[in-house]
């Protein structure tokens, strides 16, 4: 009973990372329609910084996910800045995701140049640890990662319907040349979301690299928030939670009961057979897509 | 409709290229390593040219590209291997099973861009991580060891300088293969589906069936290479046929230019002897990569093959030099 409590949160847990990355990728698909491969790479950015100010300043875990969140974020902005916006107009949006792929490659590397190839763990009180509460054990930092992410869902839900940016933003989503026409500044809209997805994708990559590791190849990890974005029908922001945290339970038990050799296939397997039935994703209401 | 396309196909150009390609080996003879770095430029060549009819020609985002190339070369290494198949039989079951491979992702082709291309990157992935799971089968991360030298009619191709001759014969089938394949009816309805799907549709065309046709072609070509390369190196591993090696391969037909068979071959030599001489840009030759990727996409989409068109158009004794590439 227990193992399979702890199992639900741990996979609930990894879910909610996920999430959080998944989020950021539906709201810039939502936007701009690009398919946005960099951004697993924020997220292990996002992990890399957060070592560096863990073993140089000791910061406390939550001011950890801050400064690195507004890191990525500025990061996630430049690359929009400099790399999408200019040629948005323009160029064929294959194109655009190729160039994705491009900034990919760039952020890996200059992560490889940085922080080296070796795995880095972080300090050891930022490692989660498991405590026993009358006979069941309990990692209190899996609990704080789903509280995180549920507080981070509950926000963005409160901003996108109660606040007047987040109206505009979703206006701005659904149909760009309308707001336009409503006075809304597209192009500030769409800073906003690389910013917003990018802090995101910045704080979810000091969770998962707390439990994991710091590595260059961390956006592997990332990858997996396609998958759950899809899930959750692309573009949802409501769904990529939710996909985020079906995605990480499939996998966790899966890794259980099938094998953790197998679990990636699993998950990815199901990804597919998806997209397949339900192209919509599971919560999809079949105006995912984009035309 | 044969006539002109043999005539378009032996141009001069196109003549000289070819004698001056099987000329190659005996000026490099002194050179084991030279002889390497061709034989595997060919092999990519091979790869470029078939993600340059999927991707360019059809305009589909496969993604999994290298997953398929991976099917072939661990089919062949396992079948002559573990089941002392012959490498005739194991080169054409190797691209038997990467047009299986192709089969089970088709239905994926009904998905709509977007969806299509994250389906055909995870496909990739899934072939990968197969690869280094199944230990049984591929030996997982260590790689698969003592891959024979293949033998033909008798003949067992051991140096370079004779596999070189191997690869260039199959390089030519399948350029002629790719390139009457676009003179066709068919080339017309691929072309006509790229610019635009939904008239195609409204005329009557099974789009469906032609995109799972160009999968099937390139997955097939994807096959022949993997088995190429596996009895070439006699050794094989999982990151040979994993992401990296799919966007090395896109990167190639990018860069070489989108909807140009020379330009894929261009792009492919460029590519290799970048990652080979990395000597000549160090660390920063990946980060060089990402760059060049995201300029070419924001200021010359159509690769070095459109700039030389742009040139071309200029000098009006430049339009000659075509070598049987197909107008876009």
């Amino acid at each position: 009973m227990s193992e399979a409590l702890g199992l639900v949160v741990f996979g609930l847990a990894i879910g909610s990372i996920y999430s959080l990355v998944a989020i950021g990728f539906s709201m810039i698909y939502r936007a701009t329609g690009l398919v946005h491969f960099a951004h697993p790479d924020l997220m292990m950015i996002g992990g890399m910084i957060g070592y560096t100010l863990a073993t140089r300043t000791g910061l406390p875990m939550p001011l950890l996910f801050v400064c690195s969140g507004l890191s990525v974020a500025g990061l996630s902005w430049l690359i929009d800045r400099v790399g999408f916006r200019p040629i948005r107009r323009q160029a064929a949006l294959l194109n655009l995701i190729i160039a994705t792929i491009g900034w990919s490659i760039i952020l890996v590397n200059v992560a490889l140049f940085v922080w080296g190839t070796a795995p880095l763990s972080y300090p050891q009180e930022y490692l989660p640890k498991g405590r026993t509460i009358g006979g069941i054990v309990i990692v209190p930092q899996n609990l704080a990662m789903l509280a995180v992410a549920l507080a981070a869902m509950v926000a963005l839900h409160l901003f996108f319907t109660r606040t007047v940016v987040g109206q505009a933003l979703r206006a701005t989503a659904e149909n760009p040349v309308a707001a336009q026409l409503m006075g809304i500044r597209i192009e500030r809209m769409m800073m906003l979301t690389f910013l917003m997805s990018g802090f995101l994708a910045g704080g979810a990559g000091v969770l998962v690299a707390s439990i994991v590791y710091a590595n260059f190849d961390l956006g592997l990890i990332g990858i997996k928030s396609f998958a759950a974005a899809v899930l959750g029908g692309f573009g949802q922001v409501g769904g990529a939670m939710v996909g985020g945290l079906v995605l990480g339970l499939v996998e966790t038990i899966a890794a259980f009961y099938v094998s953790s050799a197998y679990k990636d296939i699993v998950a990815y397997t199901l990804l597919i057979l998806i997209l397949l039935v339900r192209p919509e994703g599971l919560l999809g209401t079949g105006r995912a897509r984009r035309d | 409709m044969t006539i002109s396309w043999r005539r378009r196909f032996w141009t001069p150009t196109s003549g000289v290229t070819v004698a001056a390609l099987v000329a190659v080996p005996p000026l490099l003879a002194s050179s084991p390593y030279y002889l390497f770095l061709l034989n595997t430029i060919a092999v990519f060549v091979m790869l470029a040219l078939g993600l340059q009819l999927v991707l360019g020609y059809g305009g589909i985002l496969q993604l999994g590209y290298a997953g398929f190339f991976g099917l072939g070369a661990y089919t062949s290494a396992v079948l002559t291997v573990h089941h002392g198949w012959p490498f005739p039989a194991a080169f054409v079951a190797a691209m038997v099973v990467a047009v299986i491979g192709a089969l089970v992702m088709s239905p994926i082709v009904r998905l709509h861009d977007v969806n299509f291309a994250m389906a055909t990157f995870v496909f990739g992935l899934i072939l990968e991580l197969v690869y280094n799971q199944w230990s049984a089968m591929t030996n997982g991360p260590i790689g698969f060891r003592g891959i024979p030298p293949p033998t033909l009619l008798g003949l067992t191709v051991r140096e370079p300088e004779h596999y070189y001759y191997l690869l260039l014969a199959a390089l030519l089938a399948e350029y002629l293969l790719i390139s009457r394949l676009l003179h066709s009816p068919f080339g017309t309805v691929v072309r006509a589906m790229r610019e635009n799907e939904t008239a195609c549709r409204t005329a009557g065309v099974d789009v469906t069936r032609v995109k799972v046709t160009l999968l099937l072609v390139s997955s097939a070509i994807a096959g022949a290479a993997g088995s190429l390369l596996a009895h070439m190196n006699g050794f094989i591993s999982p990151p040979t046929f994993g992401w990296a090696t799919s966007v090395a391969v896109l990167m190639m037909v990018v860069l070489g230019g989108v909807r140009s068979l020379p330009g894929a071959i261009v792009g492919a030599v460029v590519i290799r002897l970048v990652v080979e001489q990395t000597s000549v840009l160090g660390q920063y030759s990946n980060i060089v990569f990402g760059v060049a990727l995201v300029l070419f996409m924001a200021f010359l989409p159509t690769g070095l093959a459109g700039l030389v068109g742009r040139v071309s158009a200029r000098v009006p004794w430049a339009g000659r030099l075509g070598t049987g590439s197909v107008p876009s």
